[in-house]
């Protein structure tokens, strides 16, 4: 069977995109989940800091605690980044793999 | 005249005998054999950007989670004073879940490819460790910094809920089974 490499290119690149579109849903959605959740807490936050149900000290710690919470949001959305990533990359290599096999009887 | 004749009569031969000795389709067979040799390397090793999904890990996240929830919970049912919500009344709570969190981190920090997850274990353990010396200091805790310290903590543990759950994402088509 002849190896066609811009057929074999063709494939690969269809796979990424296809890996991509697939997962791209979940990650937005995870970041909005972030996000909303953020708002809610900023809120709550507030609300107790006005009601003078904790003292500005306990504000600015909490402050510093939501750039912790931040900064592990952005490692996980970054985890997913790699997943989708490496997903795309197996995906087209498995084209390549196959096309291989088929052209060459090993 | 000779000599030069004698170089043409050498290589026809010469190309004579590669026609006999490599016909086509051997040539072709030698060419795949060579291109098989710079391809497999490529198509046979993986990429690798994260850990392996690990479904005791995750187990043991939610776990974790849903272990600092009730936790905190149970604690805003109790009367504020230093009798009900003094630090004494918790430390055993405290501590079990922090040696559960700091199990994590640890296992997290023997997997390869997986710093974004070490650095969300850490800040997870940090925390936690964090709120329990504030109780300690003030020996109770008021309603809202309850309510907050949950919700802070339940955020750290999402995150790394998240990180988890998304090295599914990584696996192939064939690897998932579809």
């Amino acid at each position: 069977m002849a190896f066609d490499i811009k057929e074999v290119i063709a494939g690969s690149m269809q796979a990424i995109k296809n890996a991509v579109q697939e997962d791209w849903p979940q990650v937005r959605d995870i970041a909005a989940q972030f996000l909303m959740m953020r708002q809610a807490r900023l809120e709550l936050l507030a609300s107790f800091r006005l009601t003078g149900q904790i003292t500005d000290d306990e504000f600015k710690s909490f402050l510093e605690d939501e750039k912790k919470v931040l900064e592990s949001e952005l490692h996980a959305i970054a985890v997913i980044a790699k997943a989708v990533a490496q997903r795309a990359a197996n995906e087209a290599i498995e084209v390549l793999w196959k096309a291989v096999q088929a052209a060459i009887p090993l | 005249m000779k000599t030069a004749t004698y170089s043409g009569l050498t290589l026809n031969l010469g190309k004579q005998i590669y026609k006999r000795v490599f016909p086509a389709r051997i040539k072709f067979l030698i060419l795949a054999f060579f291109a098989s040799l710079v391809l497999l390397p490529l198509v046979s090793c993986k990429v690798k950007l994260i850990a392996d999904y690990d479904r005791h890990i995750h187990e043991q996240i939610l776990t974790v989670t849903k272990d600092a929830d009730l936790f905190y919970t149970r604690m805003l049912e109790t009367k504020t004073d230093s009798t009900e919500r003094g630090y004494n009344q918790f430390i055993d709570q405290y501590v079990e879940i922090e040696v559960e969190l700091r199990s994590l981190k640890n296992i997290n920090l023997t997997r390869s490819n997986n710093s974004n997850q070490d650095t969300i274990s850490a800040n997870v353990l940090n925390q936690w460790i964090k709120y329990k010396e504030q109780h300690k200091a003030e020996n109770t805790l008021s309603n809202a910094k309850i309510i907050l310290n949950r919700e802070f903590m339940l955020a750290q543990l999402r995150a790394l809920e998240v990180s988890e759950r998304a090295k599914q994402l990584g696996l192939t088509s064939i690897e998932r089974g579809q």
